[in-house]
């Protein structure tokens, strides 16, 4: 019989208790500690033995950097700042202690082969398809997501700081064009799961978010013309040709001239022959890239293809004007490893018969293109003069994850804003005031990326700069991206004019400050 | 900061061990105080502040009852209204906004709804925190615990990074005696190793992959096929234990390490045969807490049959609204308290104790899993959904398809069986780890050291109970 007195024991009693019954060897003991220490204790050193051997100085190495990191947050002009600051600074730290890791450097490739071979899986961006086609992630999310126009969608977007709704940044942007006598026509491009759904589980044919014909049914509305591509591409499917790049996030070239000949047609443009140098050429895609596999793994082969070579170049006196992004760049900008001059724009213009003005650049097809068109205008250039349509080309899942901000487009004075200028390579010396953020390597879908440096007390003048560099390159950090902030540094500076044509359509980061925005920016190296 | 980091595990981790153990007895509080405060700020060095605020008001409360014991009832009521005034503002005050601008839209007032900006950020786990620091006022006014005169003893117990987080909670009469005096030995540092081991595979190599899966499934917004729905949410029941589970297991093998002795906190609960064991069984940390500070207080079984049904379910919609603030965490609550009613009339047995074991086992999960839902969707229209689609009453969206691809794959298809098979035929890491033979320490090293390859080479890592 119990014994009503006897108080039940808590469970921390029990706990007490049931520890001091644990039962281990001496043998065993020492195992788990030994190895568990170890691991824990050594790994780290060795990490910083590794780091060592660059022969920078010990503050700057990764794993050790983090007071020179928080050092870098004082002077902050409030204590909401200050806190900004030191929060971005330890993110910071972290992400860059994680690449630098030996043992992800070590085991990262080899393992995610192994995922792939066995398992087909891919990682947190790449999903690997029944058929061998790679996707990117987001771009199965803008699918299988509810409508991008869904007011939970939009509360959710908002919440992170973006302007989730498309409609007013368009129509807004449709306004402003309409006054200065500017049709706007716009082409989300499809992406490759809207027309391969079979490749990851669901029936053939043609899919797209739940929102895109109301989408499209507002803007038509209100005047403004959309290209809707998932139709001629999806019959070319049908003839037996492929769409898209098996190992790319972007359209093949028949695809892509496909497109161009919608283009043509919506905008009545005369068709003329279209002659060009053919050129073949074999390369492996962006998602492939994303993967990081062994670079000598036979995993994922690199495909072939059929280029146009033209020789129409970016015409800025012409009546057309295209804003675009990766998917205008593509076989037209050596940056994205698929040739040069024959992409969207050039065979447009071959198939116009006439030149086409060209703003594009890689990521945020939501704002990246009309920010640069405004930034043009804002310097006193304008970009505007003399057009009479503007196509804006955007990939579609821009739709749903894009920050659709309004931009205002307001032409200003040439040379309203003095900043420092260089006639030719000068290398100077200045304090960094503010650096725009950088990618991981891997984490995107472009390997290239330049940043955004702000410099003043040049040469301990009272003089400022903005200026361009690169930070990745071929998913490798470049010296400038271990720059920070308030550091005094020395870097070769020279006009952005000179580079522009190479590095202007690469995906870059700009700091966020608009006046910053008006300067007339440099382009720098380190020297 | 994560327990299943890369910078957890080799710099904050060495780091804390070897300055905790090389400083002398008098100082480890200090010590631990300290990495404690450099854990929580990591994420964001203002909420530091707020946890110091939350320390100096419950230690002084406390010092003012030993003071003067005859207002002890006034230091209590401080305490209280200050504590859930905070944790009001930080957790309940955008829901509050929510459902204002909802009730004037309804009433045709949308002029008088507030669309401003101002937002707050919730701090990491002021839930867990802010109820251990009350703990500590009740029980020193109850006369359970005494007051702790060392300020840095109370501001260590806090703190305390093993179970700041995410718990467990940790009252204070419990851990008392441990802040005066603990033992250190090889024994207990061996086992803590052993449940650190466990809940880092635990949550690496299981829940890791079942919440990928869950992910894609309410991606969809809830309408998604009937079988997609089944396995996600089932899956999501799967993350949400493993990912529990395994973080107590972690914190209490840290505790261990640094010669603190926490209580389970799981006991395998998806083998339980009504919701009542299941509560007995799930977050024990939270539902003793509830029942000494709340239930019991609001007069428990003892004021008759029908107020024991209302302050069950009292105490579990507060429970789910300590979750989060939104209607979906009072449903989920609510569920479980109105179980918990309808098993308590029935003697705390199941309507269908009749059954067969394993049947009993499955009909309480099949309960658990209905109520997950609601617990795991974003908003309300999105749980009504996924219900729907449970049952294959709702319309799937052709496009809703695409996440097959994802969700079927083998590497996600294996690992969710693992999962299952484990919950119910494995024994607990307190089970697993009672004796230590040379095979369960070398099972121990090679998960540990799987686990760790996951982590590294793969970026999918989020920790459920954080956001609580």
């Amino acid at each position: 019989m119990s014994n009503p007195k006897v108080k039940k024991r808590s469970r921390e009693e029990i706990a007490k208790i049931e520890i001091g019954n644990t039962d281990i060897g001496r043998a065993g003991k020492s195992c788990l500690c030994v190895f568990f220490l170890l691991l824990i204790f050594v790994y780290p050193c060795i990490q910083i033995l590794h780091e060592a051997g660059s022969r920078s100085p010990l503050r700057q190495l990764p794993s050790l950097s983090l007071f020179a990191r928080l050092g870098e947050t004082g002077g902050s002009p409030s204590l909401m700042a200050f806190n900004r600051n030191l929060t971005a600074a330890v993110k910071q730290y972290e992400d860059e202690l994680e690449t630098s890791s030996i043992l992800q450097k070590l085991l990262l490739p080899p393992t995610q082969y192994l995922l792939s071979k066995y398992f087909h899986l891919g990682n947190e961006k790449v999903v690997i398809g029944k058929g061998g086609h790679l996707f990117y992630r987001h771009d199965i999310k803008y699918l299988s997501s509810p409508g991008f126009l869904d007011s939970e969608q939009l509360r959710e977007g908002h919440l992170t700081g973006r302007q989730a709704d498309p409609l007013p940044a368009i129509l807004d942007f449709h306004r402003q064009l309409k006054e200065r006598g500017v049709k706007l026509v716009i082409m989300p491009a499809p992406v490759k799961p809207m027309l391969y759904p079979e490749q990851l589980g669901a029936a053939k044919g043609a899919l797209n978010n739940r929102s895109f014909e109301l989408f499209k049914t507002k803007l038509e509305e209100a005047g403004v013309s959309v290209i809707d591509l998932c139709e001629s591409l999806t019959e070319l499917r049908g003839k037996g040709k492929e769409v898209f790049l098996k190992t790319d996030t972007h359209w093949t070239p028949e695809a892509m001239r496909a497109a161009a000949e919608l283009i043509a047609k919506n905008i009545g443009g005369t068709r003329s022959a279209m002659a060009g140098t053919p050129q073949s050429l074999s390369s492996r895609g962006d998602l492939a890239r994303m993967l990081n596999l062994p670079s000598d793994s036979k995993l994922i082969e690199p495909e072939n293809i059929s280029l146009t070579i033209h020789d129409k170049v970016p015409e800025r006196q012409s009546e057309i004007l295209l804003l675009g992004d990766s998917f205008c760049n593509i076989f037209s900008s050596d940056a994205l490893h698929w040739g040069s001059s024959a992409g969207l724009p050039e065979t447009l213009a071959a198939l116009l018969g006439q030149g086409i003005d060209l703003i594009a650049r890689n990521d945020a097809g939501a704002y990246a293109s009309r920010e640069l068109l405004a930034r043009e205008l804002a310097r006193g250039r304008d970009r505007l003069a003399g057009k009479k349509l503007l196509v804006w080309e955007f990939v579609s899942r821009e739709l749903m994850e894009g920050d659709w901000k309004i931009i205002p487009l307001e032409l200003r004075e040439t040379g309203s804003v003095d900043c420092f200028s260089v006639e030719q390579p000068t290398v100077i010396e200045a304090t960094l005031a503010a650096v725009s953020l950088r990618p991981r390597p891997y984490s995107a879908p472009y390997s290239d990326h330049v940043m955004a440096l702000h410099l003043v007390d040049i040469n301990d003048g009272l003089q400022q700069a903005l200026v361009y560099m690169v930070s990745m390159e071929n998913n490798k950090l470049t010296g400038a991206a271990k720059l920070r902030q308030n550091e005094r540094v020395k870097i070769r500076v020279m006009p952005w004019v000179d580079c522009e044509e190479r590095y202007g359509t690469w995906s870059r980061s700009e700091i966020n400050d608009d006046e910053l925005l008006l300067w007339q920016p440099l382009w720098g190296e380190m020297p | 900061m994560v327990f299943s980091s890369y910078l957890f595990i080799f710099f904050f981790l060495p780091l804390t061990l070897l300055l905790y153990y090389a400083s002398p007895n008098r100082w480890r509080h200090l010590c631990l105080t300290l990495m404690s405060y450099i854990f929580y700020g990591w994420a964001n060095p203002a909420f530091m502040f707020l946890m110091f605020f939350t320390t100096c008001v419950d230690y002084s409360n406390g010092r003012f009852m030993q003071m003067a014991p005859r207002h002890k009832k006034i230091f209590l009521s401080t305490s209280i209204v200050i504590n859930l005034g905070i944790l009001a503002f930080f957790k309940y005050f955008n829901f509050g906004l929510e459902n204002y601008n909802a009730a004037l839209t309804a009433l045709g007032l949308e002029s008088y709804c507030y669309r401003g900006f101002f937002r707050v950020v919730l701090p990491l786990g002021i839930s867990f925190y802010t109820f251990q620091s009350m703990s500590y006022v009740i029980d020193v006014y109850r006369g359970d615990a005494a007051v702790i005169t060392r300020f840095i003893d109370y501001a260590c117990y806090i703190s305390m990074f093993p179970q700041l987080v995410a718990g467990p909670i940790i009252r204070f009469q419990d851990i008392a005696r441990q802040l005066q005096h603990r033992v250190y030995s090889w024994e207990k540092f061996s086992r803590g190793i052993a449940f650190f081991m466990l809940g880092m595979a635990k949550k690496v190599l299981l829940a890791n992959p079942c919440g990928k899966v869950a992910d894609l499934a309410f991606e969809t917004g809830g309408s998604l096929s009937c079988l997609d729905a089944w396995y996600g949410i089932t899956a999501y029941a799967m993350q949400i234990y493993y990912d529990f589970s395994g973080y107590s297991d972690m914190a209490i093998g840290l505790g261990l390490m640094l010669g603190f002795v926490f209580a389970k906190n799981f006991d395998s609960p998806y083998k339980s045969k009504s919701i009542t064991e299941f509560w007995r069984r799930w977050h024990l940390s939270l539902s003793s807490w509830l029942r000494d500070y709340l239930y019991i207080p609001l007069g428990g079984n003892r004021k008759g049959v029908w107020r024991t049904y209302i302050n069950l379910a009292l105490v579990m919609l507060l429970g789910g609204l300590w979750h989060g603030a939104s209607w979906n965490f009072l449903i989920w609550g609510g569920i479980h308290g109105g179980w918990l009613a309808f098993e308590r009339a029935q003697g705390k047995h199941s309507f269908y104790r009749k059954l067969p074991s394993v049947l009993q086992v499955a009909c309480t999960f099949l309960i658990v899993l209905l109520a997950w839902v609601f617990f795991r969707a974003l908003t309300l229209p999105e749980a009504y959904r996924y219900v729907g689609s449970l049952f294959a009453l709702t319309k799937t969206p052709p496009s809703s398809l695409l996440i097959r691809g994802l969700i079927y794959n083998p590497y996600y298809l294996g690992h969710f069986f693992l999962a299952g098979i484990l919950v119910w035929a494995a024994p607990s890491a307190w089970d697993f780890s009672r004796k230590l033979t040379a095979a369960k320490i070398s099972w121990c090293i090679i998960v540990f050291i799987m686990a760790l390859l996951t982590l590294i080479t793969q970026g999918y890592n989020p920790f459920i109970y954080f956001i609580f």
